[in-house]
């Protein structure tokens, strides 16, 4: 037992060696661009530091980036009427008069409340990648999304972008 | 009394000005010192160089304007916590979009079998003939773990942060990471056996 698990930790050691090894000489690759990249990066977060609180939250960028999201919603729902529209058995629940879509309100009326609001939850869900997001169990996902719009409001207005795209 | 007070104010202030000079100070020796290997561990998990590159700037933005006044001590867990969460999220988009494009393209989504790996090298031609094959071999094994095990060997080995660092990274209990950590150094010793010197 002691010889399996001495070899065990040898083993592990020389895991933990050629990895960091490996590592180690992939660092000493890294490009100058790469390097020039991240040194603006580090610059631009710490002039963050100087002028962060107020600036973020400031109406005027929380107005000027509503468009765009607002766009981009608007896209989500096209798309979103797109798929829903593409997919087979849409044109049936479309009309009114259809004896099916009839038949299944009266189904669904002796069957109660709850049953319709299970697959209503579904359907809102466009995609299955959706229920990977929402079922998601990291707490963090609202708190980055909310970084997200407060990062790229900051973001928009640093002039030292254009310079860092143009670098990559 | 109000002499006091504005002499207190300035005081004050200049204080200020020196811990807020002090923390910069600080906080860009520690950027300095962890941006390199935070890009590369970030291009372990998304393979992308741009995506690596966009991952370590939120990191450091974020760490800078949400947590400069948290303990030195605890910035480096902090840090590469953000990054994963980043690269994290980057990869849901990436499945998001591998999604929308499975439907668009006909195909049903659970098809989309991109979603939980990372996605192939972009990486500088020049870096990438020059580059060993062994850390081939080991991005390749590592892009094989589940996602928890892969974060625990990245920064336990590759970062060399401690049990406690790790588990403050990983948002988990030291229990958590040592179990992880263990489950990915075996399936990696089974998957480098060839690189690893006859063990």
């Amino acid at each position: 037992m002691n010889d399996q698990h001495s070899t065990h930790d040898s083993a592990g050691g020389a895991l933990e060696r050629f990895a960091r090894d490996a590592f180690a000489e992939e660092i000493g690759r890294t490009d100058a661009a790469a390097r020039a990249h991240l040194a603006a990066s580090r610059k631009l977060a710490l002039d963050a530091l100087s002028t962060r609180g107020a600036r973020l939250r400031s109406p005027d960028r929380t107005l000027r980036g509503a468009p765009a999201w607002a766009a981009a919603g608007i896209a989500a729902a096209v798309v979103a009427a797109l798929v829903i529209g593409l997919q087979p058995g849409a044109q049936r629940t479309a009309s009114d008069s259809d004896p099916g879509l009839v038949a299944d309100m009266a189904a669904s009326r002796t069957r109660g409340a709850d049953d319709l609001e299970l697959p209503a939850a579904a359907d809102a869900l466009a995609w299955p990648t959706d229920l990977v997001l929402v079922a998601s169990d990291d707490p963090d996902v609202l708190d980055v999304l909310a970084d997200d719009l407060e990062f790229y409001a900051w973001l928009e207005n640093q002039p030292e972008l254009a310079s860092i795209g143009d670098r990559r | 009394m109000k002499a006091c007070e504005d002499i207190d104010g300035v005081v004050t202030a200049s204080d200020d000005a020196e811990a807020q000079a002090s923390t910069r100070l600080e906080l860009e020796r520690f950027l300095r010192d962890v941006e390199v290997r935070a890009y590369r561990i970030a291009l372990l998990g998304l393979r992308d160089r741009d995506d690596a590159l966009d991952a370590v700037q939120d990191a450091m933005w974020r760490l800078v304007h949400r947590y400069a006044d948290r303990p030195r001590g605890e910035w480096r867990p902090l840090f590469y916590r953000i990054l994963q969460n980043r690269v994290r999220d980057i990869q849901r988009r990436r499945r998001f979009r591998s999604g929308i494009l499975a439907i668009f393209a006909g195909r049903d989504a659970g098809d989309a079998h991109v979603e939980d790996t990372p996605a192939p090298a972009h990486v500088d031609p020049l870096e990438q003939a020059s580059a060993g094959n062994a850390m081939r071999a080991l991005e390749d094994a590592l892009a094989s773990l589940p996602t928890r095990q892969r974060e625990a060997f990245v920064l336990r080995c590759l970062e060399g942060l401690d049990t406690a660092e790790t588990a403050a990274a990983m948002g988990c209990t030291e229990g958590s990471v040592k179990t992880h950590y263990s489950r990915a150094v075996h399936r990696l010793r089974t998957l480098l056996g060839a690189h690893l010197g006859g063990d």
